[in-house]
């Protein structure tokens, strides 16, 4: 038995309700390592477990794995948020915060154009998902939000074309375009970091799930 | 300075409406946000690929024609295989469906679009490049096809290969061809709506790699969820009512609720539906879907006739 939800999603993948970013990533990695032959996808509150073909007994396997994570977390008798898996090396992510939304962004939490980019050099970010376009990674905040990030709704009208290396905000998460597309979020600065690339076929993206981003400023000021 | 194999031109696309190349699509890499694609009837480009090379599964491309008629010039001895609603004339004398042909250089091949849905041309000696180990053309990524971008075949792109260098597949054959169930199955992920999606009928009023768009029957509508992975077959309610059955090109995460996924063993006969046909669904099991799967394969496989193997 296990404390985890479970549903087909068609015949070749099972989704897992998880109950916390935490649990989202302890449930991963322990799936990936019980389950090489599949690939684990991540959602904000859920996770697919995707086999390469149909496959009757996925189910069975992905709770069979969902139990053991559930005996160990009570073999340890440890709280849910003490078992994060370990991260990452962190990524550090170079911004010119001179987004045309910096300043409406700052105006909206409240706060000044600095102090904006203070909170969103400081927050610690996480790659809850990838998706939308190759390379974009969802990045929720790891520790308590330092601003209300999740009060900042996406744009009323989406852009038609977002530059590549937008840093932007909206709905909790912070997200850098990695290629131009039309996009809906609030725009605070540019990165030039590659995030996507097609010709690297043994880790196209810079970005993978689970891993830990720092967005630091970049200093105009001149050096005496 | 030699040319490596694949260096050579085997075709020229000479006219061509809506076509791209595709194949088995981009395995592995969905984690991090970059889609599988390929083939949108995979029944039908891997009968193409048998018929060419031998096995139903394997990294060679094929043309995806989805409208319109293609025509050729083969510069290179090729064996050609078509597979779908169309038609074959080499030089304009009919060839035959769903066979493999010899083509020999100079020649001229049409391909004769008739449609509903995709029709798929192997060619056993055509080597284009890929990305992330894939040639598949993936309009929602901008990866792959001619120019790498994407974009579709234009007038003037030239196949890359290399000369037959066996001919041991010429006259191999697709015993029969394969009809559409009259209802689509589905697995249900929101029983009370799939109940819903199956009580009527569908019509179609957009279709694209992307995915179809239907309306139909109405269906309560339910709130929006939190961003997750979905897949090619995936049917999504939006909060108009409109139902959406995601196809290759349809993206890896969604933020509307999903009613359910087509069953593996049924994903090609969406492919087949145009704007204004007609769908029903029904629902079944995982564990019965995973039973139809089973059986396909086992059609699939047994179509493939090789005349040198007949008593």
């Amino acid at each position: 038995m296990t404390t985890h939800k479970t549903t087909w999603f068609g015949d070749r993948a099972v989704v897992i309700d998880v109950a916390s970013p935490i649990d989202r990533e302890l449930v991963a990695t322990t799936v990936m390592r019980a389950l090489p032959e599949t690939v684990v996808r991540r959602g904000i509150s859920s996770l697919m477990v995707e086999a390469l073909s149909p496959d009757v007994n996925l189910e069975a396997d992905v709770r069979r794995v969902l139990a053991s994570v559930d005996e160990s977390r009570k073999a340890s008798q440890a709280p849910e948020t003490s078992q994060a898996p370990a991260a990452d090396a962190t990524i550090t992510i170079d911004v010119d915060y001179d987004g045309p939304d910096l300043l409406p962004t700052a105006t909206f939490f409240g706060v000044a154009d600095t102090e904006l980019v203070q909170a969103h050099t400081s927050q610690r970010w996480r790659v809850a998902l990838m998706g939308f376009a190759p390379g974009f990674g969802y990045l929720e905040p790891i520790e308590a939000p330092l601003l209300p990030w999740f009060s900042l709704p996406r744009r009323t009208t989406p852009r038609a074309m977002v530059p590549a290396g937008s840093v932007a905000l909206a709905a909790g998460m912070s997200a850098i375009y990695p290629t131009s597309s039309p996009g809906g979020w609030h725009l605070i600065g540019t990165s030039r970091r590659t995030l996507f690339d097609p010709h690297n076929d043994s880790r196209p993206t810079l970005l993978v799930p689970g891993a830990t981003v720092h967005f630091a400023a970049i200093n105009h000021e001149p050096t005496p | 300075m030699n040319a490596s194999p694949a260096d050579e031109p085997i075709a020229t696309i000479d006219t061509v409406g809506l076509a791209t190349v595709q194949d088995a699509g981009r395995e592995g890499f969905t984690d991090v946000g970059v889609p599988r694609s390929g083939a949108w009837h995979r029944g039908r480009h891997r009968l193409a690929h048998a018929l060419v090379h031998g096995t139903l599964d394997g990294p060679h491309p094929t043309l995806e024609i989805l409208g319109s008629d293609v025509t050729l010039t083969i510069h290179q001895r090729q064996t050609l295989a078509l597979v779908g609603p169309a038609d074959l004339t080499v030089d304009g004398h009919r060839a035959p469906h769903a066979v493999a042909v010899d083509v020999s250089p100079a020649t001229t091949v049409t391909i004769h679009h008739r449609g509903p849905g995709p029709a798929y041309v192997a060619l056993s000696d055509w080597q284009p490049r890929t990305i992330l180990k894939s040639a598949a053309t993936d309009s929602f990524s901008h990866l792959g096809g001619p120019r790498g971008d994407g974009s579709p075949l234009s007038p003037g792109d030239v196949l890359m290969g290399s000369a037959r260098t066996q001919d041991d597949r010429v006259g191999c054959f697709v015993r029969t061809e394969e009809s559409a169930p009259t209802e689509i199955a589905v697995v249900a992920f929101d029983q009370e709506r799939a109940e819903f999606l199956c009580a009527g009928a569908w019509q179609v009023d957009a279709c694209a790699r992307s995915g179809l768009r239907l309306s139909g029957p109405r269906i309560p509508a339910s709130d929006p969820i939190p961003s997750m992975p979905v897949m090619p077959g995936a049917i999504q309610l939006l909060d108009d009512g409109t139902v959406i059955v995601l196809g290759p090109d349809g993206g890896l995460t969604g933020g509307y609720p999903v009613i359910g996924v087509i069953a593996s063993a049924h994903l090609d006969f969406m492919a087949d539906l145009i704007v204004a046909a007609t769908v029903a669904f029904t629902s079944i099991s995982a564990r019965s879907a995973i039973e139809a799967f089973a059986v396909r394969e086992e059609w699939l496989a047994r179509s493939l006739v090789n005349p040198h193997d007949l008593p």
